[in-house]
């Protein structure tokens, strides 16, 4: 690789170890996929710093957040992170973390705020204003939302691990891959010939998608979506590809911002398969999201990725008036930019008036050996419904658990009879 | 016969030799993996419930979430990862875990994977000169 004469420094030391270590790694993974220089970093999304108290034990926590402090390490880039970390305004028994882990947790968060990383603590950091822009190169982790910065906004970003780190310290990445023209083409063709009309369905034919591009590499276009995609629609379809697959963008002819028409992302790259999706294969993918052995749930899941303020009004629509039944957990996931609108607006009023729990910064699915030993919830739930096909995906795998998924509202009205029904 | 030579690029560089776990459907070290015992949970893979502690992971791709590379290296922690891996496509991921765990792992091969090697092979990965070769069990 060339670097440049900064990069160099960087990289013999000159700046200190911690970002040395940090253009090590970032030119090793260039290296290993031909990358001819670094760019500029323009955007990082970091783990969530709930990763790093399950990856690392006490004595490392600790001695990270003073060395932090005491080297003063900053990064240099707009950076935030992913969720989860438990809501910790949150009366403590709904999640039911020990307090040596909070604490633990919090000293996470602390050493992510001396670095300049925002806390955002999302999977949907674009609901927060941290919005890129078409052409910006970023290197985030999230598999669901490198896919949207790439897809949706036509912004730049592999998929992201530590790198994302390294690149808000160092303020470069390698630039390949999804950096580069050819590699944003498309190798697979989806011709949609089911009937694309609600979230859920955007979720099934998305899950789809991401188990005809299970490989690195893979980028398809979709073809024959007549739907208009809401922002919780690209949520979604985000979510739902990133979890059955490999893909780091989708195009949709017509609708995503580099597929005007679909010539415009088969040009070099070598198509190399070409799927319809049938509404039969459509209906498949709902009876394959959805194991659940008895109509019987303990658990509703909403926001995976986070629920947005539209996705709470209709919420807030469909909980008026009624009651949760008793024993079942309802937990919807959010993000306090989102909360504080809901309560300003009297949503969230109406929601934990139903009994359901609005939860910041949380994620059911994450923190899973942590929860299973510290938490009563993994053991006392059985089966869940969400509207979300990402939780679908992982939670069975996670804890065993079964699942219905379902639109918003067979979660919510199953919450408050008990059983789940298809409408 | 001579045992197969399988030529691909380098992810990250070290020598080991093992018995090839063949799982034929793409996971991710996140989401689909219990890191503490590790064993493969992903409803939808064949492999589910099986091990790939110790072993010499031959796996097409690997998927789904960011958290593949701080799993993969809580994984090393736990001593419960794969003792190199060896992929049809590389991920950014899993280079940058196995270069942080220290574990050879390659891919880009001139042949396919699936194809050539089957569980219980005996492999030798050398990850310092992008060479597998492949002894049939």
């Amino acid at each position: 690789m060339e670097l440049t004469r900064e990069e160099k420094e960087i990289l013999d030391g000159k700046m200190g170890k911690d970002i040395q270590y940090a253009m090590e790694i970032l030119v090793k993974l260039g290296e290993a996929f031909d990358a001819k220089r670094m760019t500029d970093c323009d955007g990082a999304h970091l783990y969530s710093p709930g990763l790093y108290a399950f990856a690392f034990n006490d004595e490392e926590v600790n001695n990270t957040l003073e060395h932090v402090k005491k080297e003063k390490i900053r990064v240099k880039t707009l950076a935030s992170c992913c969720a989860c970390v438990p809501d910790m305004e949150a009366p403590r028994e709904i999640e039911g973390f020990s307090d040596s882990y909070i604490n633990k947790i919090q000293k996470c968060m602390e050493i992510y705020k001396e670095m300049g990383v925002l806390l955002t603590i999302s999977c949907a950091p674009y609901l927060q204003g941290i919005l890129p822009t078409k052409g910006e190169h970023l290197e985030y982790t999230e598999s669901s939302d490198w896919i949207f910065a790439n897809s949706v906004i036509g912004a730049r970003s592999n998929r992201g691990g530590f790198s994302a780190q390294y690149a808000a310290l160092t303020g470069k990445l390698p630039e390949f891959g999804m950096h580069l023209d050819y590699w944003r083409q498309a190798n697979k063709i989806i011709n949609v010939e089911a009937k694309i009309k609600t979230n859920t369905d955007v979720g099934a034919l998305f899950f789809l998608a991401g188990k005809y591009c299970d490989q690195t590499w893979d980028v398809p276009v979709l073809t024959g979506i007549n739907k208009t995609m809401s922002l919780e629609d690209f949520k979604q379809a985000s979510g739902a590809i990133s979890s059955s697959g490999a893909a780091a963008m989708f195009h949709m002819v017509g609708i995503t911002p580099e597929a005007p028409q679909l010539q415009a992302v088969i040009k070099e790259r070598k198509i190399e398969n070409t799927f319809n999706v049938t509404q039969n294969d459509l209906q498949n993918a709902y009876n394959d999201l959805s194991n659940a052995t008895t109509e019987d749930i303990d658990m509703v899941v909403l926001g995976c990725p986070h629920v947005s303020i539209a996705e709470m009004k209709e919420i807030c629509s469909i909980l008026e008036g009624k009651t949760i039944k008793g024993g079942i957990r309802v937990w919807i996931q959010t993000v306090p930019e989102v909360k504080m609108r809901a309560k300003q607006m009297g949503y969230l009023d109406v929601i934990e008036r139903a009994g359901a729990n609005v939860l910041n910064n949380t994620c059911a699915i994450m923190l899973v050996h942590e929860r299973k030993t510290q938490s009563t919830m993994p053991s006392e739930v059985k089966t869940i419904a969400t509207n979300q096909v990402k939780c679908a995906y992982f939670a069975p795998a996670q804890y065993d658990w079964g699942i219905w998924y379902g639109t918003t509202r067979e979660c919510l009205d199953s919450a408050v009879t008990g059983k789940f029904q298809k409408k | 016969m001579g045992n197969l030579i399988l030529k691909g690029k380098i992810g990250n560089k070290g020598y080991v030799e093992g018995e090839a776990f063949v799982v034929r459907q793409s996971f991710g070290f996140w989401g689909t993996v219990d890191q503490h015992r590790g064993v493969i949970t992903d409803r939808w893979n064949e492999a589910r419930g099986k091990s790939f502690i110790g072993k010499i992971l031959v796996v097409p791709s690997t998927k789904g979430s960011s958290a593949n590379w701080v799993m993969l290296r809580l994984c090393g922690r736990l001593r419960t990862n794969p003792k190199a891996i060896l992929s049809n496509r590389g991920d950014p991921l899993i280079v940058g875990a196995s270069i942080e765990i220290d574990i050879p792992y390659m891919y880009d091969f001139d042949k396919d994977l699936l194809s050539e090697i089957e569980t219980g092979d005996f492999i030798k990965a050398d990850g310092n000169n992008g060479v597998v070769e492949i002894v049939k069990k």
